[in-house]
């Protein structure tokens, strides 16, 4: 059972980044290779205000802190990029990751840190007759939220309306008067801004280095290959199914649990070459 | 999606592939053949008569090297406009077959290069039946993945090939009947790597000028044009893919020969980001681009011993600004360049 919940951990940490991943590939058709490196830098600010505001605080700000940085990658590069072949803003974004690789580094040094569980979740509870620190489940309740509160946001609100118009069809979309950039900037900024997020909620289970981020995004990489690129649906079923995987090939074949979600993946690419949602990758 | 056309025909240009360019002549290739050979003695003379430095040429050899290795990722994009994030699993496990034939099998090395550049060769066809259908954009994330798993598989496989710290390859005393003390050294490896570029370098063109190379080009533009003309386009893109393995697989040989060792290291997946961001702030339009690419990356990070630890952020900002900037690499100013001036004396 405490296997089941590890995996719903990661499953959801998962869940949480490449929601970010598919919300930016759906408006700017960008894989943003730099996802993992905002994912670091929002475990990294967690961590500096954390002693000062408290968790919860850390949280928020480290969020915002990412939006601000989403909302500015996709003034300054996304947009004035939007008219070059795909590839461009892809290579961008690795040089992104290469540079804030190396600027935590600078900043933070390369030393491992972890950050405190806070207090009020910091204890055990029983489910089905084992110990399960509490702060997991709170891990496994914000991914879920997160998810579901996306997913309310694009199908109810007005602007997640304008979102899934313009991710379908972005110059008719424009046409109809939406400004698509204001969305599309927005889109961006939530998407890092949930990678802020999820940074800060890792940061008390895993341990803060500069390479976090480097581990974590081929991951996410290998679910949005098995989900299906730009498919939300899909990378959420993918997100939960890697974790789950990883957490019972740690179990019982620690040999070679970090090599499942690759043979997964190739496993599904060669059943279905375009992923389980189908055929959105283009 | 009207100014991505446009910008295909720019990217045309920047090829040097306009519609009207002279085929190739007999002359023309004698020409390059003896221009080249020239160059090539030229720089085997400086090397070895040590009017360069010993460690001048050892950053050279390392750079021609991996300038080898870049010239494979290049190739791949001028003709498949695949950006690969993964290149580094061709070099590497190259070097590995070598060194898994020569300790274990008993395989006599000069046996085991060409064995091990047709198992890469077969591999990545077979690699190349799934990944070459899909788009730049899900080809470099899957490029990636694959990279990172082969990198699991021989960082966790604990044995003979010895895990994450990897192994040194024990070579004979000769090879192809060369002492390999001589090979080792900075001015044979600057040698061979040389020479190797020159005939890629020289190469590479004429096989743009085939029929299969002005196809793929053709491909790369508009598959769907293509193939209705009446041509299929999978296998070729397998082939391109296939041969770009290998010409980085055979920088991954010289590697391993050169420094009797391999580790996982050498194929992870910053090796292979390195090799990429060779070629594309090289230039990828000629052959010659990703090896300019390398030289200036190794020649700069020489020169600044502080770039030995933190390379990644002054590379990251030059390749924003060359994607961003720069589209066509060094290579393509140059170009330009030349083409200005050339416009500039005849008028």
């Amino acid at each position: 059972m405490a296997t089941v919940l590890n995996g719903l951990v990661y499953g959801c940490l998962l869940v949480i980044l490449s929601s970010g991943l598919v919300l930016i590939f759906g408006l700017r058709q960008v894989i943003n290779f730099a996802h993992g490196s905002f994912y670091a830098i929002g475990a990294y600010v967690g961590f500096t205000v954390a002693p000062y505001v408290g968790f919860w605080l850390a949280m928020v700000t480290a969020t915002g802190v990412l939006a601000i940085i989403g909302w500015a990658l996709d003034r300054w590069c996304f947009r004035p990029l939007q008219d070059r072949p795909p590839l461009t803003p892809l290579i961008i974004t690795f040089g992104l990751y290469l540079m804030i690789e190396d600027i935590i580094g600078i900043i933070w040094g390369r030393d491992t840190y972890s950050l405190a569980t806070p207090a009020m979740a910091d204890f055990s509870v029983w489910i089905f007759g084992e110990r399960f620190p509490f702060y997991r489940l709170i891990i496994i309740s914000v991914g879920l939220v997160t998810a579901a509160g996306v997913q309310a946001w694009l199908r109810l609100s007005r602007i997640g309306l304008y979102a899934r118009a313009a991710s379908t069809n972005r110059l008719a979309t424009g046409m109809q008067g939406v400004n698509t950039d204001f969305v599309s900037g927005l889109v961006v900024a939530l998407g890092c801004g949930l990678a802020g997020m999820a940074g800060v909620i890792a940061a008390p289970m895993l341990s803060l280095s500069p390479t976090m981020g480097s581990i974590v995004v081929t991951d996410c990489f290998v679910v949005l290959v098995i989900g299906g690129l730009g498919s939300f649906g899909g990378a959420f079923v993918a997100a939960l199914a890697l974790g789950m995987i990883q957490s019972f090939g740690a179990t019982y074949v620690p040999q070679i649990a970090s090599l499942i979600p690759y043979l997964l993946m190739a496993g599904v690419l060669i059943w279905r070459p375009t992923g389980f949602a189908g055929s959105r990758i283009h | 999606m009207k100014v991505t056309r446009s910008n295909n025909e720019v990217a045309i240009k920047a090829n040097g592939i306009p519609e009207n360019r002279p085929k190739t002549k007999a002359g023309a290739l004698l020409g390059h053949a003896i221009l080249y050979a020239v160059v090539g003695g030229v720089g085997i003379w400086a090397a070895a008569s040590h009017v360069l430095g010993e460690a001048f040429v050892a950053t050279l050899a390392q750079a021609l090297i991996f300038g080898i290795f870049a010239m494979g990722v290049g190739f791949l994009y001028k003709h498949n406009a695949h950006v690969s994030f993964g290149h580094a699993t061709w070099f590497g496990l190259a070097a590995y077959f070598v060194g898994i034939g020569v300790n274990f099998a008993g395989i006599a090395i000069e046996i085991m290069i060409p064995f091990a550049l047709l198992i890469v060769a077969a591999l990545a066809t077979a690699v190349g039946t799934i990944i070459v259908r899909l788009s730049g954009v899900a080809f470099g994330m899957l490029t990636l993945s694959i990279c990172a798993g082969v990198h699991e598989i021989l960082a966790k496989l604990q044995g003979p090939t010895g895990g994450a710290d990897g192994m040194v390859i024990q070579l004979p005393p000769t090879i192809f009947g060369v002492s390999s003390g001589v090979l080792q050294t900075p001015t044979a490896a600057f040698v061979v790597a040389w020479t190797t570029v020159l005939v890629l370098a020289f190469l590479l063109p004429i096989f743009a000028e085939t029929r299969l190379g002005r196809l793929t080009l053709a491909i790369r533009e508009n598959e769907e044009r293509v193939r209705f003309l009446g041509y299929t386009t999978y296998v070729q893109r397998i082939f391109i893919y296939s041969g770009s393995a290998v010409i980085s697989a055979l920088a991954g040989i010289y590697f391993g020969i050169y420094t009797s060792f391999i580790s996982p290291e050498a194929l992870d997946f910053n090796t292979s980001g390195q090799a990429m961001i060779m070629a594309l702030i090289g230039g990828t339009s000629s052959a010659w681009g990703p090896v300019l690419g390398a030289l200036l990356f190794f020649l700069v990070r020489d020169r600044f011993g502080i770039l030995s630890s933190h390379w990644m952020l002054p590379l990251g900002v030059v390749l924003i600004f060359a994607m961003a900037a720069w589209p066509t690499g060094i290579y393509g100013a140059i170009e330009r360049l030349r083409s200005a001036v050339v416009r500039r004396i005849s008028k």
